[in-house]
């Protein structure tokens, strides 16, 4: 179980004549993750939604607040420790070509949390980046390619793989399909759907598209400004949002054929 | 990359440069005819011959077996002082920045202090410190230069500490130390090699200029600097015995500027 | 009505490489409607739209066929001819409104450079006539976006901007390519607004866009590209109700993740 009390980030930034002005980018945020199923976090560009990922991944520190992680709390490990921890949380950001070290081949880029967090043999490692490709439905020769000659479609399944390597109990996705091609990204969606199905780990789908969260999770959280204001389980319609805020964002979805075309907002 | 650096004509024509000096530099008591010390009073200033192929200078040596061993000596100081800064760079240059905050706050202060002293100052003080000596020019280059390839290391560093890849190998449970030496250091690598091997150029002329002011290296040494320096006073009646050794360092220079060039040209990425 | 934009039998292709990126394209965009181009990355849908405003450097590139405005050729215009129609009668709109922007300039003097290229008026009334522009896009305090730098702004404020400053020179054709890809549902419901409000001033719009959830909202008529060549044409309506294409039919359930009844209660 992962749970968020109270959590807060806030940055320092100077404005136009030099005085300091304090962001709230994430502002007292509370939530529990169960193990074994998933969640989708909807928010707009600048709502906080990629400062709560890096903190649930403790890559950066919270002002204030606790994540906790099976009853650890996170702010009491020491670095090792909290190196550790990953192992038991993982991280599928936006861009893949970026989020992929361009020197290293493809096999070194999958096999590095197996070493990293796991003592395992060579042939044991081979077998098992050989087992994760085939499970991201590429083919073995994509190990010995260089992140930019796969295209971004794959990309992407390099980096799912690399998640998934580990086992572990919590991936987090940052808007992990958005940018891609509509019939890659579908793709994409249903590959995570049945590998989770397979796994039985817990996601957390952050986006900002209503349309993705629906179809990845029925657990929904809804982000404004730093602040989560409509938490919502079990869905089976939009119709059940009651903040106001989530019914603009809904009302701000395209229409699904010409004949929905809404004359105003 | 590799493939690319012997598709180039003019990365080709820098390293055969760089090939022949080297070569040269390696077999120098092969290739020279005589002994670059051996003095010879009689036969001062005499033209080219088959004993003496560029003629004497003032003391009766051979040019041309001074101007052989003199590649032992540009080479030998230039490349090992090179790689000692590159090592010492980026030990240095690549902490700081990674870990941020005050720590490379500190070392920018510190590095700025260093800056704000020229080179050369910084080596002529020394030089009249630690005394004259090859090894001695060496320290005092290493001294004097190492701010300035630290810095040159920081900056890409500081720029590649941003790529998302440096946050997904955190996640994948790298620590600092790997990140750096498995992440940082192989994809800033190639910039560097740039900028080192027209480094090496750079020093080639600096240790040069140093002899040719008498700093470091004994009269008497057959370094081409220092041969110059020795030919000043012949300007007017023998002007051939400034132009031989200015004619090498000129050739063993361009050979890495134009492999550094050339190398700059394939790692940035074409406009189109 | 009439023919605003013609294009017939555009081919672009590399220099010295005979397989051609875009094939004989024909289409036109006329005065009042909308035309939406759909593709996925590598459609050839932005060399496009780069070929009709003539962005495409001719070392790299081979452009054939033609593209008419209001019957005349902009492929054989002179230099000068062609730079007096685009940005004046064909203004384009582009995907990241971060780059269209000099980071250095502020957006009042952007608004003023842009009309005093094109026109005679004097700097007083260049600015009045931008800042009535921005007004009409629905955005507040316009003096002090006037004054502000590019950076200052959100990607979605700087998109209207840019659409003023597109519209301010009462262009007959507007090209988006990809206009509203950067930004949020909410961004992006006003953007498309605001194509609508153009199409109903009599302005001919050309939308490139992978998402069919723009086409359903803002396109008359539709163009479905694949490598670089039509593969479907035909209404909205047609397109929407009687695909007849695989890949059409594959792009529209891509598009929309969950069932109908779900998400249409509202």
């Amino acid at each position: 179980m992962l749970s968020v009390k109270n959590l807060a980030k806030q940055y320092t930034c100077r404005d136009k004549k030099g005085r300091k002005t304090i962001v709230k980018a994430v502002d007292d945020v509370s939530f529990i993750l169960e193990e074994k199923k998933s969640y989708s976090l909807v928010g707009e560009s600048g709502s906080g939604k990629s400062t709560l990922a890096r903190l649930l991944l403790y890559i950066e520190k919270p002002t204030s607040g606790q994540i906790k992680i099976d009853q650890l709390d996170l702010a009491k490990m020491s670095t090792r420790e909290l190196r550790n921890k990953r192992a038991d949380i993982q991280m599928v950001m936006q861009d893949g070509q970026s989020s992929l070290d361009p020197s290293l081949k493809i096999y070194d880029s999958i096999a590095e949390p197996l070493r990293n967090f796991l003592k395992i043999s060579k042939k044991e490692e081979k077998r098992r980046v050989e087992a994760l490709i085939s499970k991201v439905e590429l083919p073995l020769a994509v190990l010995d390619r260089l992140p930019h000659q796969l295209s971004g479609g794959q990309q992407k399944r390099v980096t799912i793989a690399r998640a998934i390597s580990i086992n572990p109990k919590f991936i987090v996705f940052d808007e992990a399909v958005s940018g891609l091609d509509v019939t890659v990204r579908k793709k994409i969606l249903d590959l995570l759907l049945r590998l989770r199905d397979e796994s039985g780990s817990s996601y957390l789908f952050i986006t900002h598209d209503i349309d993705v969260a629906m179809y990845m999770a029925r657990n929904i959280l809804i982000m404004k400004d730093g602040k989560i204001v409509e938490q919502l389980e079990n869905i089976s319609s939009l119709t059940e949002f009651k903040h106001d805020y989530s019914k603009v964002l809904i009302r701000s979805l395209p229409p699904r054929t010409p004949g929905h075309r809404q004359v105003k907002i | 990359m590799l493939k690319k650096v012997f598709k180039s004509k003019q990365a080709v024509a820098g390293l055969l440069i760089i090939l022949i000096v080297v070569f040269i530099a390696i077999f120098a008591p092969w290739l020279a005819p005589n002994q670059p010390e051996e003095i010879n009073p009689a036969k001062k200033f005499t033209g080219a011959s088959l004993e003496y192929p560029l003629g004497t200078d003032q003391l009766g040596r051979c040019i041309f077996s001074r101007l052989i061993y003199g590649a032992r000596y540009s080479l030998g100081i230039a490349v090992p002082v090179l790689l000692v800064l590159a090592v010492i760079s980026l030990l240095i240059g690549t902490i700081p920045p990674y870990l941020g905050g005050r720590f490379d706050q500190l070392f920018v202060v510190v590095s700025d202090i260093f800056m704000s002293f020229p080179p050369l100052l910084v080596v002529l003080s020394l030089v009249g410190a630690l005394g004259q000596g090859i090894l001695n020019i060496m320290i005092a280059v290493v001294f004097s230069m190492w701010v300035w390839f630290a810095k040159v290391v920081r900056s890409y560093v500081l720029l590649e500490r941003k790529q998302g890849y440096i946050m997904a190998a955190k996640i994948a449970g790298c620590s600092d130390l790997k990140i750096i030496t498995r992440h940082i250091i192989p994809n800033i690598l190639p910039a560097l090699l740039v900028y080192f091997s027209t480094g090496i150029a750079g020093m080639i002329l600096m240790i040069s200029g140093f002899s040719f002011l008498g700093l470091g290296i004994t009269a008497g040494v057959p370094e081409w600097g220092a041969m110059l320096s020795s030919g000043k006073a012949y300007l007017y009646s023998h002007p051939l015995l400034l132009v031989y050794p200015g004619l090498f360092i000129l050739f063993t220079a361009t050979g890495f500027n134009l492999f550094g060039e050339a190398l700059r040209d394939i790692i940035s990425p074409e406009e189109v | 009505m009439k023919n605003s934009l013609e294009i017939k039998d555009l081919n672009i292709s590399l220099v010295g490489n005979k397989n051609p990126l875009v094939q004989n394209l024909s289409f036109d965009v006329r005065k009042g409607k909308i035309l939406g181009i759909v593709g996925e990355s590598g459609s050839g849908k932005t060399l496009t739209c780069k070929a009709i405003i003539k962005l495409l450097n001719e070392k790299v590139f081979k452009v054939s066929g033609s593209i008419k405005l209001d019957g005349n050729n902009i492929l054989t215009m002179s230099e000068k001819q062609s730079r007096a129609v685009i940005g004046k009668d064909i203004s384009m709109i582009m995907q990241n409104p971060m780059t269209a922007f000099n980071p250095m300039m502020k957006i009042g003097q952007h608004i003023v450079e842009t009309i005093k290229a094109h026109t005679e008026l004097t700097k007083k009334q260049a600015y009045a006539l931008g800042s009535s522009a921005l007004e009409e896009m629905n955005l507040q305090r316009v003096a002090e976006i006037m004054n502000s730098y590019p950076h200052t702004l959100s990607g979605g404020m700087l998109q209207r901007v840019m659409i003023a400053i597109a519209l301010m020179l009462e262009p007959s054709i507007i090209i988006a390519d990809e206009a509203t890809t950067a930004l949020d549902v909410k961004n992006q419901a006003i953007i498309l607004e605001q194509f609508q409000r153009m199409r109903d001033i009599g302005i001919g719009l050309l939308v490139v866009t992978h998402d069919f959830g723009v086409i359903a909202q803002v396109a008359d008529d539709v163009l479905v590209m694949k490598a670089g060549e039509i593969i479907e044409q035909g209404s909205v309506y047609q397109i929407f109700y009687n695909p007849k294409t695989e890949y059409t039919k594959e792009l529209l359930q891509s598009r929309f993740l969950v069932d109908e009844e779900q998400l249409c209660l509202v």
